[in-house]
C-alpha cells in the first residue's frame, strides 16, 4: 500500500493545520508527499536533477497554496495535478534549452548480482516509458506506479473518464509496441 | 458496488477492445473492487512488468531542501527599487499636473492621482525587481499619454 493511501483522517487534520501555518503539520505533509512526487517527476522527466527540481517546486507550491485546496477532492489528485503541471513546465524549459528528451535509465540504487535480470527488465520498462509522449506516460505512471484510481486520474488531469480510458488504452498499446510482447516478463 | 465483470470482459478491458462507455463502467468497478483489480493484474502482462520495477531511491537531501525552500519568505523589495519607482511615479505625476494646469487640470489630475495612488500601492507590493519596474514603466507610459492628450487639447483650445 502506498503511503498516500493510508490514514485519510490523519491527513485531513494535518492539511487543515498546515494551511493555518502549523510547522509540524507542514513538515508532516512534506515527509509524506515528497517521495511520491519525486518518483512521479523522475518517471515523467527521466532525469534525476530535473526531477529533483520539479519535486521541490511542486512541494513548495503545495505548501504555499493549501488554502486553495478543495477538500471535496482527494488530496492525492490535487498534489499529482500540481506535480504534473510542474513537470510539463520543466519539459517545456528543456525544449527551449534545446535539450533532447533524455532516455537516461533511472538509477534504482545498488543492484546485487542476483537481481541483474530483474534490473534489466526494469531498464527496459523505463526506456519504453521515456519513449512515450507525456500525455500517455503520465496516465500509466499515475495508475501503475502511484496506484491512483481511474476516477482519481480523471480528477487530477481534469479530464472526462472516457478520455482517460482512451489514453490508458492507447498508452498500453504503444508500450506493448515499444517494449515488445515477446520480452514481457512472465 | 456493481456486479463483478466476468473474465472475458476483464480480458477485453485489458486488451483495450471495449467501447468507451463499457470501459468506463468496468474501470469504475475496478476502482472499488480489489478482487477484480487483482484479476486484471494477473491478466495483464504489462501490469506485471510495472509491478516488477523497483521504486527509485529518493535523494536524502530532498525533504530538507523542500522544507528550507518553503520556509524562505519572499524577498523584500530592494530600497533602490523603491527609490527608482518613487522617482518615476513622482515625475509622471508632476508632468501630468503640469499638463492638467493648462486646461481643465483639476478633473484630469484628480483622476490620474487616484490611478497613481492605487498603482503605487501595487508597485510597492511587488515581490521582484522586474515586476516592479515593469509596473512603473506602465504607469509612466499612461501618464505620458495623458500629458500628450492634455497638451493637444490645450493647444486646440488656444487656437
Amino acid at each position: 500500500m502506498r503511503l498516500h493511501e493510508a490514514q485519510p483522517q490523519d491527513e485531513s487534520t494535518h492539511i487543515a493545520l498546515a494551511a493555518d501555518g502549523d510547522g509540524t503539520a507542514r513538515e508532516w505533509l512534506v515527509r509524506r508527499w515528497t517521495p511520491p512526487v519525486y518518483r512521479f517527476s523522475l518517471r515523467m522527466l527521466s532525469n534525476e536533477q530535473d526531477a529533483y527540481d520539479a519535486a521541490q517546486d511542486t512541494m513548495v507550491k503545495v505548501l504555499n497554496n493549501l488554502h486553495r485546496y478543495d477538500r471535496n477532492r482527494a488530496f492525492s489528485t490535487w498534489v499529482f495535478g500540481i506535480a504534473r503541471n510542474t513537470c510539463i513546465d520543466e519539459h517545456r524549459k528543456r525544449r527551449r534549452r534545446g535539450d533532447m528528451p533524455s532516455t537516461e535509465v533511472v538509477d534504482t540504487g545498488p543492484t546485487p548480482l542476483q537481481e541483474v535480470a530483474r534490473h534489466l527488465r526494469a531498464e527496459r520498462v523505463h526506456e519504453a516509458l521515456a519513449e512515450l509522449p507525456p500525455m500517455y506516460r503520465e496516465v500509466l505512471i499515475m495508475y501503475h506506479f502511484e496506484h491512483l484510481k481511474y476516477a482519481e486520474i480523471a480528477e487530477a488531469l481534469e479530464l472526462p473518464m472516457g478520455t482517460v480510458m482512451n489514453r490508458i488504452f492507447r498508452a498500453r498499446q504503444k508500450l506493448r509496441d515499444l517494449y515488445g510482447t515477446n520480452d514481457l516478463p512472465a | 458496488m456493481t456486479p463483478h465483470p466476468d473474465t472475458a470482459l476483464l480480458q477485453a478491458f485489458v486488451d483495450g477492445t471495449l467501447g468507451e462507455h463499457t470501459a468506463v463502467h468496468v474501470a469504475l468497478h475496478l476502482d472499488d473492487c480489489p478482487l477484480c483489480a487483482n484479476q486484471v493484474l494477473q491478466l495483464d502482462p504489462l501490469s506485471q512488468a510495472f509491478a516488477s520495477v523497483d521504486d527509485p531511491v529518493v535523494p536524502a537531501a530532498l525533504v530538507g531542501d523542500v522544507l528550507a525552500a518553503a520556509a524562505t519568505p519572499l524577498a523584500p523589495v530592494p530600497w533602490i527599487e523603491l527609490v527608482v519607482g518613487t522617482v518615476l511615479l513622482a515625475a509622471a505625476a508632476a508632468s501630468t499636473m503640469a499638463a492638467g494646469g493648462l486646461v481643465g487640470w483639476w478633473s484630469r489630475a484628480r483622476t490620474l492621482i487616484e490611478v497613481l495612488t492605487s498603482v503605487t500601492a501595487d508597485v510597492l507590493a511587488q515581490p521582484s525587481v522586474s515586476v516592479s519596474l515593469a509596473t512603473s514603466a506602465v504607469v509612466l507610459g499612461a501618464a505620458t499619454l495623458m500629458l500628450v492628450r492634455a497638451t493637444g487639447t490645450s493647444a486646440q483650445e488656444a487656437v
